[in-house]
């Protein structure tokens, strides 16, 4: 009765290893988290592709190789099952009845979560966990059915182990026909007895004392039934107490019955039913009958067999069930099982809360405060009162909240940010209405999803670990939800083993994997933009307020050269014309380039990888002559700057070939023009001070020369605060009466002092300094860095850089803003203070780690993966064999995988171990193998009669083993597989 | 009745002792041999029963050598035997005893019934009302007999071999299972080969030779060789294969009870002791198997053959 003989197979060799799948009856489906998978999975590429962005590339690597994991571990844990099914006791029509099982884990590592069930019925039991080897005694209910033959009976397997993300399905059948007996109804009483078939094949004891039709010996007593007399009822029985019983007497066999079915007069169903009443009475009143069927007939006799003949021929009339019924039960929706039915206990839940409120954290800075206080009420809510709410509650909480974000939130409600707002809300509403693992599951494919939402704002490494590890803690509820056991750390092993598995196969496909592939899903994006760092235009206040930053705005490397010394480390991005007083504008676009020049000596080439800063400038050290971007050439305006051509909305690497010097070029009139228009609203204090430097020089170098010795003279300072210059007097209200300013001021100042001189001026804002590091062998510039200058026009070296700062703080050329701010004193004490050295070394430390991360993984894009590939010496490959590359290796990843989920289950007792390597080699010699059952004395015994040359080695190789495996004395292992290495 | 189920490193059994234990009871098989011929197996099962302190019944046909085997077996121990042969007006007292009033003395005083033995021969048990039989196999349980309130210990080496004839079953309370329980085999002699029964139509007459037969034994050397038979080696291996046979019993409705897993394993002690082993193997158990399951199982004779067949040794 044993449903599958899988456990030969399972412990003998690899071959059996390799069994083939088509044998086997597990299918592993879909499901409606699958759905979600394949969307979340999408998102994560699309991600990728349109930011370009490595870490979310990374994660769908990893969430896909943990998928395609979870599928091959889902099938192989209902693999690891042997079904063995009890004996069936007899079944009434109608009747539900149970069929015992025994389900043994016979895989090299234990079953988990498993349901089972049988087709047809609506109940199902869940298995919690077998551990290896054991076994598992348990029963599983059985549809009532008509009365017939039920040829075999289906129990299915059914588990989402691991992850929930696949269903696994396995069908078990046990072939054991089952016959389905008619209940025993109808008040028809039992037909003439036939004497002349008396006493006919029974026993002597049955036929014997022939002493009328009721006997007068009393035989004992029997339950009471329909249809019996109340003349026999044991009355004084009753009257003690006990049940209606009817007094029995041996009747003498006053002669057979025979039980003819074609002379009753009813339905066949009720006709099965009262001549199984029948049988039953005349097997309790001992009267031998006979049945007579339609096709069949059976003598008569009596007794528990005879009576089971009758029956079974009566189940038989009712027909084999039909292929059809059992295609309409495999058909019938299966019960709502464990994944909608069953309640999650409480610790887990408060697990999961805790993962949700991290995961919230994710995307703090991209939602709504109100957002977060929402998803908290709700998990607080949730917690506090340990039970769901109805629908009503969490679809209030959803339009509320969903209505608050659409107003909060500055970009409304279908932007990026209200859409991240919405998924947090909808994940608090979910949570309130929650129960069972289906509801649960849903929650943490939300959280994955938020997972990669968080990697979007900003991708460092903290970032990415953090998200790492929300992802991961997700995974591990998803596992718990898949057991009934309390326990966390079992859980908490295998996501730990899943995750290690994928992660080398994530990584290689991260290098591997065709970008290009992606690289259409790009053009969909419409791209989040966050601006920060130097504005496009000038006012006061703002650069100060930009400098009060700490946070990096690019990084640049020197490959060919030395960084230049601090002082010439100015940093172009904007070039202002347009002056009105303090605040300046861009002017109009340069639509012309420059032409293209060669690089030369004393060129400086740098690798600047900036941060996103939603604008469309590039950084670069004084006059750029030549820069490439994304292997595009891009060419310097007229200004001298570099412009990308969309704004900067991600991390971006780009070579810059930069002159310290300029080229000699003309002035056109319409920039001269430009370079000396004023602002109308001049006050004539300033005029007449533009007068005064004019006649003090004969040049225009002269003339700036006495300006700049004019802002040493009258005492101005240069602080980061100034105050809030405003309107139209707020020139001359800098100029003569506060005196105190940023170097936006002076800039601003200095450059108007000098267009009202009559020499052409602009404005200039950018960096300024930067911070080496030694250990990355980078630069990086800092918000802080910001800063702004002005440039003349001289005829003799074209735009020059004229710098009020270092006139007024010189200090400030040699030092950071922050330190030159500081002070002296401060300086001092930090030369002298270890921890504040050891901090900032750690900080650039970090910075540099930091910048690693970015280099190797978030900007690894499509040039890069072709470089690193050219460099492992497959530079040639791109597209499909690529893809087929990556198809191999997951493919590898997944067989080696099996292949350890198949490893034959460990024998703990290496002499067990031994002795099962000795049965081999006899068999491949040509011996019978060793029977289950067949002890090792035994064994020896049978291979020397069939062998005799070997009769006395084995028998003493099987003389150790025993003595070893069953004894005490374990010595000589080492012996022992010589001696069977040795054997021919 | 049974040994512990694990044996404490320090008490286990050396091979030396076990060889020589099973030289000693050979030597008792053999003399046996000589009455009972042909019987090989049957003397070693009963040998094994006696030696794991449990109680024999047989079941067979009359005149196949029961009663022989139990006279011989008792005289080649020097223990006293008695037999009494069961029928349905049998009472209680006329097994145990009963006080009787002793006019001299004018007090009761306790007279043994054929219970206070050290062998005692049950013959067809089944005969008896069930009150009687139950009054044996308490006496059997807990050996003692209590008279009106006195106790009353049965002889030290206490062995009972109850026979039930299982063809004619007019009139006959057959054993129920509970009672069955407490007999540790249940056996079948058989009829003997045609060689055997050649010679022992040829040879002497066995009760002569039963008379001449000389003490093979004495208790006090047997009582020493139950003593080891119940430190012989039980490893975790054999316990695993003992309990997926065990398993494998219930699987199918009511199986072994715990108590018929002790005696199993007992029979099996006394087996491997037989056989001149200090530890039990797996096939120690499946010598023993059939005859200590077999009356404990419902369903037919062959349901023990086919557990043993089907349990796989791990």
């Amino acid at each position: 009765m044993s449903a599958d003989k899988q456990r030969h197979a399972q412990t003998s060799g690899w071959r059996s290893r390799w069994q083939p799948f088509r044998k086997s009856s597990i299918r592993v489906r879909f499901n409606f988290h699958t759905l979600s998978l394949i969307g979340i999975l999408s998102a994560m590429a699309y991600t990728g592709a349109v930011q370009n962005n490595g870490a979310a590339y990374l994660l769908c690597f990893l969430t896909g190789t943990m998928a395609a994991m979870s599928w091959i571990r889902a099938w192989e844990n209902l693999r690891g099952l042997e079904v063995v099914a009890g004996r069936l006791s007899a079944q009434k029509a109608g009747i539900e009845s149970k069929l015992p099982l025994e389900i043994r884990a016979i895989g090299s590592q234990a079953v988990w979560g498993v349901e089972v069930l049988c087709s047809g019925s609506q109940r199902w039991r869940f298995i919690d966990q077998i551990d290896r080897g054991q076994t598992l005694a348990m029963s599983v209910a059985l549809p009532a059915v008509e009365i017939g033959v039920e040829p075999s009976i289906r129990v299915r397997l059914r588990s989402s182990y691991p992850l929930g993300l696949f269903c696994a399905e396995r069908e078990v059948v046990i072939t054991h026909p089952r016959k389905i007996h008619p209940q025993a109804e109808g008040l028809l009483s039992l037909p003439a007895a036939d004497p002349a078939l008396a006493g006919a094949g029974l026993e002597a004891g049955h036929s014997a004392g022939q002493s009328g039709s009721e006997g007068d010996d009393f035989a004992g007593l029997r339950e009471w039934q329909l249809g019996d007399s109340l003349r026999h009822v044991d009355w004084r029985a009753v009257a003690r107490g006990r049940p209606l019983l009817v007094k029995q007497w041996t009747s003498g066999a006053g002669g057979s019955v025979t039980l003819d079915w074609s002379k009753l007069e009813l339905e066949p169903l009720a006709r099965a039913s009262q001549m199984a009443r029948w049988i039953e009475t005349c097997e309790s009143s001992s009267t031998p009958y006979a049945l007579r069927l339609p096709e069949s007939e059976i003598a008569v006799n009596l007794g528990p067999v005879h009576a089971q003949r009758c029956l079974d021929a009566l189940s038989e009339l009712g027909g084999v069930h039909q292929a059809e019924r059992q295609e309409a039960q495999k058909s019938k929706r299966l019960p709502i099982g464990y994944e909608h039915s069953s309640f999650l206990p409480r610790g887990l839940l408060l697990a999961l809360c805790g993962m949700l409120m991290l995961v919230a954290l994710t995307v703090m800075d991209m939602t709504p405060i109100a957002g977060l206080f929402v998803l908290f009420a709700c998990i607080s809510c949730r917690l506090i009162l340990d039970k769901h709410l109805s629908k009503g509650v969490p679809m209030a909480v959803l339009s509320l909240g969903l209505g608050m974000v659409h107003l909060l939130q500055p970009t409304g409600l279908f932007s990026m940010e209200g859409g991240i707002a919405a998924l947090v809300i909808l994940l608090g509403a979910k949570l309130l209405e929650s129960r069972s693992p289906h509801d649960f599951q849903v929650l943490t494919m939300i959280a994955w999803f938020l997972c990669l939402c968080g990697l979007l704002v900003e991708q460092t490494l903290i970032r990415s670990l953090w998200t790492l590890s929300v992802f991961f803690g997700m995974a591990v509820c998803m596992v718990r939800f898949r057991r009934g056991r309390l326990e966390l750390l079992p859980p908490l092993r295998l996501t730990g083993a899943m995750f290690l598995q994928a992660l080398p196969v994530a990584a290689l496909l991260f290098f591997v994997f065709p970008r290009g592939a992606f690289e259409a899903l790009s053009q969909f994006g419409a791209q989040r933009s966050r601006k920060t760092g130097v504005a496009e235009d000038m006012e006061p206040g703002q650069v100060s307020k930009l400098a009060q930053s700490d946070e990096p705005a690019f990084r640049v490397e020197f490959p060919l050269s030395a960084p230049p010394p601090n002082v010439n480390r100015y940093w172009r991005c904007v070039v202002l014309w347009n002056g009105e007083g303090l605040t300046w504008k861009r002017g109009p676009d340069w639509p012309i380039k420059r032409s293209v020049r060669l690089p030369k000596a004393g060129d400086l080439k740098q690798i600047i990888a900036m941060e996103p800063h939603g604008r469309q400038w590039l950084p670069c050290l004084d006059v750029p002559v030549l820069a490439r971007d994304d292997g595009r050439t891009v060419l310097p305006d007229m200004n001298d700057l570099l412009v990308s051509v969309e704004p900067l909305n991600s991390l971006k690497r780009i070579e810059v070939i930069s002159r310290l010097t300029q080229d000699s070029i003309e002035l056109t009139a319409a920039q001269r023009e430009m370079a000396l228009a004023l602002p109308g609203s001049l006050s004539p204090q300033v005029k007449q001070l533009a007068q005064q430097f004019k006649q003090a020089g004969k040049t225009d170098l002269k003339i700036a020369q006495s300006a700049v010795g004019y802002f040493q003279a009258q005492g101005f300072q240069y602080v980061l605060d100034p105050g809030r210059y405003e309107g139209t007097a707020a020139l001359d209200e800098f100029l003569f009466e506060r005196k105190v300013g940023f170097c936006e001021h002076y800039s601003a100042a200095f450059a108007t002092l000098m267009r009202a001189a009559g020499i052409p001026a602009r404005v200039v804002i950018g960096y300024m300094g930067g911070q080496w590091s030694a250990r990355g062998g980078y630069m990086i510039v800092r918000q802080s860095d910001a800063h702004a200058w002005t440039e003349l026009w001289l005829e003799s070296t074209g735009w020059t850089r004229v710098d009020l700062t270092a006139a007024l703080a010189p200090g400030r050329m040699d030092l950071d803003l922050r330190s030159f701010l500081a002070g002296e004193d401060e300086l001092e004490r930090k030369r002298n203070s270890y921890f504040l050295r050891g901090s900032e070394a750690l900080q650039l430390w970090w910075d540099g780690v930091e910048y690693d991360w970015f280099n190797s993984v978030i900007s690894f894009d499509a040039e890069s993966q072709i470089e690193w590939l050219a460099r492992l010496g497959l530079g040639r490959w791109r597209g499909y064999p690529l893809l087929l590359l990556c198809a191999g290796v997951v493919l590898v990843a997944l067989l080696s995988l099996l292949l350890w989920l198949r490893r034959p289950a460990r024998q703990d007792d290496p002499w067990a171990e031994a002795w099962r390597r000795l049965c081999l080699k006899l068999e491949r010699s040509g011996l019978p193998a060793r029977l289950g059952h067949e002890g090792p004395l035994d064994y020896a015994q049978r291979i020397g009669t069939l062998r005799p040359g070997l009769a006395l080695e084995m028998q003493n190789l099987a003389e150790v083993y025993a003595r070893a495996r069953y004894g005490s004395e374990q010595t000589g292992l080492g012996d022992f597989k010589r001696a069977i290495k040795w054997m021919r | 009745m049974f040994s512990d189920s694990t044996t404490p490193s320090h008490l286990t059994l050396t091979t030396a002792d076990a060889l020589a234990s099973a030289q000693r009871l050979k030597v008792l098989t053999a003399a046996l041999s000589q009455i009972l011929l042909g019987k090989e197996k049957v003397i070693k099962l009963a040998l094994t029963c006696l030696l794991a302190r449990g109680h024999l019944l047989f079941e067979d046909q009359p005149g196949v050598g029961k009663t022989l085997l139990s006279q011989a077996l008792a005289q080649s121990l020097g223990l006293q035997f008695r037999r009494v042969q069961f029928t349905s007006d049998l009472l209680p007292a006329d097994i145990l005893g009963s006080s009787i009033y002793q006019r001299e003395t004018g007090g009761f005083s306790f007279h043994p019934g054929p219970v206070f033995t050290q062998v005692l021969l049950a013959d067809e048990i089944n005969r008896a009302t069930p009150k009687t039989q139950s009054a044996l196999l308490e006496a059997m349980e807990e050996g003692k007999v209590s008279c009106e309130g006195v106790p009353h210990a049965l002889p030290v080496p206490f062995f009972v071999i109850a026979t039930q004839n299982p063809s004619s079953q007019i009139g006959t309370f057959m054993l129920p299972e509970s009672q069955l329980d407490r007999f540790l085999m249940r056996l079948a002699l058989g009829a003997p080969d045609r060689l055997s029964e050649r010679e022992m139509l040829q040879g002497r007459d066995r009760r002569e030779l039963l008379r001449e037969m000389p003490v093979a034994m004495v208790w006090s050397e047997l009582e020493h060789l139950q003593r080891l038979a119940r430190r012989v080696h039980v490893a975790p291996p054999l316990l695993d294969y003992l309990q997926d046979l065990l398993a494998a019993s219930r699987r199918q409705g009511h199986g072994l009870s715990p108590r018929a897993g002790l005696a199993l394993l007992a029979a099996a002690r006394a087996w491997a002791l037989l056989e001149g082993r200090a530890m039990v193997l797996p096939e120690d158990i499946q010598a023993v198997g059939a005859s200590v399951m077999g009356h404990r199982l419902a369903g037919d004779l062959g349901e023990a053959e086919r557990l043993l067949t089907e349990t796989v040794i791990p």
